[in-house]
């Protein structure tokens, strides 16, 4: 039988696309500018992010990491949560020990306290150390609050039985706060997956920005339900900064709550 | 038997798997899977609707439930029109993915949901054949979802070919391409006919999920799931599942999803609503 050879290397009988890999050859006709195929190619299709020191970022238009387009003025990228004022992506700049265990006396007084959190609930850079530099760092406690579960009316979603309290420690200048999302390439330094999981809570829901004298702002990037700040009615404007004073708490989802607490 | 001949079963029955093991049944199911069609048909109420759709699935037929034995007789007459009508026996969807890609999944999700990923027999070592038994003069929709390896932008590459195939003969052939691209507007868009049956096979699985969650007395997850169904019924145009659903529970707003359980259902409409639950709506052009 007649084959053609391919791009690749493949001898193909077929003589519209490569039997062995796909690859389009000279008898197919040219595909029309319509919609990208199958749903499982869309992620494949999904440009690679690029990392701090990448592109500049464009006026207007799109994210220069992750090529999503650009809401208006938005401060951060709403997918990958790009700054686009800092040119820098929201991974944790963080002197992560490569070695077995952290130094302890990084974890001592700031680390993760009690049994009150297991191994798992922490992210390992948001657990691995207390201290950034010569800061003490704000710690943030997250719970399950049936008040303003109840308030939030989220049929949906059930209050969780049993959610033992989950503690984080602020070590980044930039903090991402939601659930991790492999397919959108979203890593939250303050991940909040995993059971008993609120899934009201956006892959990207806040972003937790240090400031001159260490403490930290919250700005909402443009999440699905909002952030309500204290015991405020409406929730926080999109992509304005709120800073947050000790003992403040930030009510996410359907029924998350997050206490901050300074050092 | 003839080879030739179109083989097909209907089973009617008004009781359920009693005295069998259940592996002895799974293992009587999976000796005639291939060898006949059948239709699964449950009178009165005390049948098991997972049973019967078990059966069903295996064996490429229908299921449905006959609530009044009275209407046995022009159930039955419909059945044997149906099964008349079909022309070709053993018909197979034929799919070629290329090296390194991955089949997710392969679904027929009209006239009804079947997922035919687990029936896959290789052809050769890129091709699948999956089964979709005898056919007339009909049209059926399916969902694919095939995984490629990463390509630079620009790029344009076949996904999938997809045939059909009767007595080794291919009668008809549709072709899956992947292209790259960096605008954001096309990688985002979702195809109409994929989001509409993506919420479909959604519906029957809400559906499904709720009846299970209501009869095992969670009220709270049954009236979510439920909730659920009445908005994805109510927005596909899918009538005939939004006036099930109706029987089972109070609709205050269909738009939203906000319903409450009915106290007191017929177990015949509890058991339509599920069997007929996997029933679609075609996509509107």
């Amino acid at each position: 039988m007649a084959t053609v050879a391919c791009p690749n290397g493949h001898e193909s009988t077929t003589t519209d696309y490569c039997d062995q890999c796909g690859a389009r050859l000279d008898g197919a006709p040219v595909a029309p500018a319509g919609p990208p195929g199958p749903p499982g190619s869309g992620a494949s299709a999904e440009a690679t992010p690029t990392g701090p020191g990448g592109p500049e970022p464009t006026a207007g238009g799109r994210c220069p990491s992750c090529q999503s387009p650009r809401a208006g003025d938005e401060l951060f990228c709403e997918v990958c949560g790009y700054d686009f004022a800092a040119g820098t992506l929201p991974s944790a700049p963080v002197v992560v020990p490569a070695s077995p265990a952290p130094p302890a006396s990084a974890v001592s007084g700031f680390g993760v306290s009690g049994s009150a959190v297991s191994g798992s609930a922490v992210s390992g850079s948001a657990a691995a150390s207390g201290v950034v530099g010569d800061l003490p760092a704000w710690q943030v406690v997250v719970s399950a609050d049936r008040a303003y579960y109840d308030r939030n009316e989220a049929d949906d979603i059930a209050f969780p039985v049993n959610c033992p309290e989950r503690r984080f420690t602020l070590n980044a200048a930039e903090v991402l706060v939601g659930r991790r999302s492999e397919s959108r390439g979203i890593r939250p330094q303050l991940d909040l997956t995993g059971a008993p999981e609120d899934t009201g809570i956006s892959h990207a829901q806040a972003i937790l920005r240090r400031s001159a004298d260490g403490s930290y702002v919250v700005i909402d990037p443009g999440s699905t339900n909002g952030v309500v700040h204290n015991d405020d009615d409406d929730p926080l404007a999109a992509n304005v900064a709120t800073p947050l004073a000790d003992g403040d708490r930030l009510y996410i989802g359907a029924w998350t709550k997050l206490v901050f607490h300074a050092p | 038997m003839r080879p030739q001949a179109i083989h097909h079963a209907i089973l009617l029955t008004d009781g359920k798997d009693e005295s069998e093991r259940r592996e002895d049944f799974q293992a009587a199911l999976a000796a005639c899977e291939g060898r006949f069609q059948c239709d699964c048909r449950g009178v009165g109420t005390n049948w098991t609707v997972s049973e019967l759709r078990a059966v069903a699935t295996t064996l490429l037929g229908t299921v449905d439930i006959i609530a009044q034995p009275a209407d046995m007789a022009a159930d039955f007459r419909a059945m044997i029109d149906a099964a008349m009508s079909k022309a070709v026996n053993q018909v197979a969807l034929r799919l070629w993915t290329p090296q390194a890609a991955t089949v997710k999944f392969v679904k027929q999700v009209s006239p009804t949901i079947e997922d035919l990923t687990a029936k896959a027999t290789p052809v050769n070592p890129l091709t699948a054949d999956y089964p979709t038994g005898a056919w007339g003069q009909e049209s059926r929709d399916y969902h694919l979802c095939i995984s490629v390896q990463p390509a630079a932008v620009g790029n344009e590459m076949l996904a999938g070919r997809v045939s059909l195939v009767v007595d080794t003969e291919v009668v008809s052939q549709a072709l899956v391409k992947a292209v790259w691209t960096d605008d954001a507007a096309l990688s985002t868009r979702i195809n109409n006919a994929v989001a509409h049956y993506t919420g479909q096979a959604e519906l029957a699985q809400v559906i499904q999920e709720g009846l299970e969650a209501r009869k095992a007395g969670d009220e709270t997850a049954a009236t979510a799931k439920l909730g659920r169904a009445v908005q994805l019924a109510a927005a596909s145009g899918n009538e005939a599942t939004t006036s099930l659903l109706a029987k089972v529970v109070e609709v205050d707003d269909a738009a939203t999803g906000k319903v409450r359980l009915r106290r007191a259902v017929d177990d015949a409409d509890e058991m339509a609503l599920d069997t007929r639950s996997t029933k679609t709506t075609r996509v509107k052009p």
